[in-house]
């Protein structure tokens, strides 16, 4: 239901069909984005683990968001705990919007142990991006990573479970 | 291009062949969700291939009897390998990992069809020993050993 700009009325006669377009059809799309989110949870009996050095989706089918949008911002959440094997390595985060990387380079925010104390130990991670602006239709939200050479980083969906989402505000 | 296998292998492990197999064709590999992917960077035929066949052929080695649990001072064990698989290679690859960090790693010969892998002298810990074909189906099998204290 798409918006439309809402007219200002003088003194012309209230008609059904302007009822329809102005308040019906306009409170129907705000609605609709109101109501517009996704969200997942993810468990499973092993953990997510990389040493990829080039972007991939973390979980391409149980970490992915559908969304139908109306032409608004989108927001989109990721909260879980993640780990890797090797100090002072890093492991990059990205968003993927209908498959292509969202943010170039290195992503949206990165991961470092700096101590070989703290190599396999799951820290947390957080994420909010906002998207604004995207086109009407469906999209398709994934989370990424990548790391560097020599490291395996690590997903816990074990003991813990991350939760990913995408809401149109 | 990802290859995909069912099954969530360990990732230290089948990056290690990937990498060793395949060098820079490869980004390295994910595991999780029930599935082991190796990620291409030069997806060739011949490399889709290999990587199909580490993915199809991990862990499908048929080790001969090891000790897995000893202690410090005791004889070295050794890991041992007949598989008919690798009667005709001469060598295979390996990997040693000592409490999950890389601890010894090359190639070792195959002798009368036989590979034969000491662990010398280890002492109190837990080590993963894993080897794995350098040729023909890149079949893997790993065993893991753990050392208590004297």
């Amino acid at each position: 239901m798409a918006w439309t700009t809402p007219k200002t009325w003088t003194s012309e006669p209230l008609t059904s069909v302007d009822l329809n377009t102005y308040v019906r059809d306009n409170q129907n799309h705000l609605k609709d984005r109101i109501d517009s989110s996704a969200s997942l949870v993810v468990s499973g009996i092993r953990n997510y683990s990389t040493t990829a050095t080039e972007w991939v989706d973390i979980d391409p089918q149980a970490l992915a968001l559908t969304l139908q949008t109306h032409g608004g911002d989108v927001l989109l959440g990721f909260t879980g705990a993640v780990s890797h094997s090797g100090d002072n390595k890093v492991t990059y985060f990205n968003i993927a919007v209908d498959g292509n990387n969202y943010f170039s380079d290195d992503g949206v925010t990165q991961f470092n142990n700096a101590s070989q104390n703290d190599n396999f130990r799951f820290k947390p991670l957080s994420i909010v991006v906002m998207i604004p602006s995207l086109s009407t239709g469906s999209h398709v939200f994934k989370l990424r990573w990548k790391t560097l050479r020599s490291n395996a980083a690590a997903m816990d969906i074990v003991t813990t479970h991350p939760q990913f989402w995408a809401k149109e505000i | 291009m990802d290859i995909i296998s069912e099954g969530t292998f360990d990732a230290v492990l089948l990056d290690h062949i990937a990498r060793r197999v395949m060098g820079r064709a490869t980004s390295g590999i994910s595991v999780g969700g029930g599935f082991s992917r190796i990620h291409l960077l030069n997806d060739n035929v011949a490399n889709q291939r290999r990587a199909s066949d580490i993915l199809n052929h991990f862990n499908t080695l048929q080790l001969l009897e090891t000790r897995t649990s000893m202690r410090e001072g005791e004889t070295d064990p050794v890991i041992r390998c007949r598989d008919q698989a690798i009667a005709n290679d001469n060598d295979v690859g390996y990997l040693v990992l000592f409490d999950g960090e890389v601890y010894a790693q090359g190639s070792d010969s195959v002798i009368s069809g036989e590979l034969s892998l000491t662990l010398s002298r280890p002492a109190a810990g837990s080590y993963s020993v894993f080897v794995y074909r350098l040729r023909g189906n890149y079949a893997s099998a790993s065993v893991q050993i753990v050392v208590q204290e004297a």
